[in-house]
């Protein structure tokens, strides 16, 4: 009846040719060798242990080793079935250890930290670079400050030119009328006063004396 | 290894402000002058003009902004060196419809026509008209407007000074002309 320690053996060969084989990848042969390997130096301990307690006199617990060696051996075929079941067919099921994703060497808390770093080193970059690039002198202040008259649709005042000549020459002509109308008349009116001035205002010109009234005065 | 990272970060942050802070400095230097340059942007224009000159507002009903030289205001608040931005719709042919205004302001004695001629507004085709005015107190101002066409409407940017102040200031108005933005 082969022992605890045979049976690892043989699984670790029927392992080591499985991987020969290629039926297995290099990562789980490496895992399942560490962990069998485990197994058969903590059996090795476990006989050595109870080899120092016979030496010493001391009873020997075989109990657990009983109870293991209770459980019937199979067959080399259904060993070889069970291997390929659980190393080959299904070893999720077999070992729900080895399907967890390996540790990165980062763990998650450092990554948040290292993502928290960078997300707030980015925040402080750019707030920092607008802050130093915004030009707030630049800002234009948009309070009038004066009012501006000039436009460039101006009011035309297009008779201007025209008017004033018109203006000027039909003023000019009315004057010229009325200083011959009233040489005339001053004529006819001098002619009156001279005569009729001759008396109150001696040696007067005729040119200043008032000769409507005066006329009037008389009669 | 956290410490690492740590202290990474810690020198990525430290040389990045170190170089803002430098960069930061360096625009300071530059920009130590009296006069800087403002932007103003409306209906449809983006200008940039000299900060002796400011906002003003005009009694045009075309107006689209108006400039003033702040130191040409006089004390009834009336700019005397301005810019104008104008736009009317557009009756006619644009070259007609310009024409047209400048004859009926042949006609005005207030009004004396200088020279015109075509120009370019960046990339647009523009026409330039330089004429003297005298206003009702006897103020004789000399005048730039250049015209162009856009979407049907008449733009029309207008620089007035008295005739003694008109070249002094004319590059502010050119410097405008040829930096204008029209969205």
């Amino acid at each position: 009846m082969p022992s605890d320690r045979d049976k690892l053996l043989q699984i670790m060969d029927s392992l080591e040719s499985d991987y020969r084989d290629g039926k297995i990848s290099p990562e789980k042969y490496s895992y399942f060798r560490s962990k069998y390997e485990d197994k058969l130096n903590s059996i090795d301990a476990n006989e050595a242990t109870q080899r120092i307690r016979s030496m010493q006199g001391k009873p020997s617990s075989e109990k657990p080793k009983l109870q293991r060696s209770k459980k019937p051996a199979g067959n080399k075929r259904d060993k070889e079935q069970d291997l390929v079941q659980k190393y080959i067919i299904n070893p999720k099921k077999d070992d729900a250890k080895y399907n967890k994703k390996e540790k990165k060497p980062m763990d998650s808390g450092t990554f948040k930290l290292l993502l928290l770093l960078v997300l707030v080193l980015g925040f402080t970059v750019g707030v920092g670079y607008g802050v130093f690039n915004l030009d707030f002198n630049n800002l234009s202040n948009t309070t009038s400050v004066a009012t501006v008259t000039d436009t460039a649709f101006p009011e035309i005042h297009e008779n201007i030119v025209d008017n004033t000549t018109n203006n000027n020459y039909t003023y000019s002509y009315s004057d010229y009328d009325y200083s011959s109308n009233y040489d005339v008349e001053t004529t006819q009116d001098t002619s009156q006063d001279s005569q009729d001035s001759s008396i109150p205002y001696e040696g007067t010109p005729a040119e200043e004396t008032p000769a409507p009234s005066d006329s009037g005065g008389e009669g | 290894m956290k410490n690492n990272i740590l202290k990474n970060c810690i020198l990525i942050i430290s040389v990045i402000v170190i170089f803002m802070s430098i960069f930061a400095c360096v625009n300071a230097a530059e920009d130590n002058s009296d006069l800087t340059m403002l932007s103003l942007s409306k209906g449809g224009l983006v200008i940039d003009y000299p900060s002796n000159w400011g906002y003003s507002e005009s009694t045009s009903e075309y107006s689209i902004m108006a400039l003033s030289k702040l130191d040409s205001i006089d004390s009834a608040g009336i700019g005397q060196v301005n810019i104008n931005f104008e736009k009317k719709p557009m009756e006619g042919e644009f070259y007609s419809y310009v024409n047209d205004t400048y004859k009926s302001m042949q006609k005005d004695s207030s009004f004396e026509l200088i020279s015109s001629g075509g120009v370019m507004v960046g990339t647009m085709d523009a026409v330039e008209y330089i004429y003297t005015s005298t206003d009702d107190n006897g103020t004789k101002k000399e005048h730039k407007a250049v015209w162009f066409e856009k979407g049907g409407q008449a733009y029309v940017m207008l620089y007035s000074a008295p005739v003694d102040k008109f070249e002094d200031n004319l590059y502010v108005f050119d410097y405008m002309l040829s930096d204008i933005q029209i969205t």
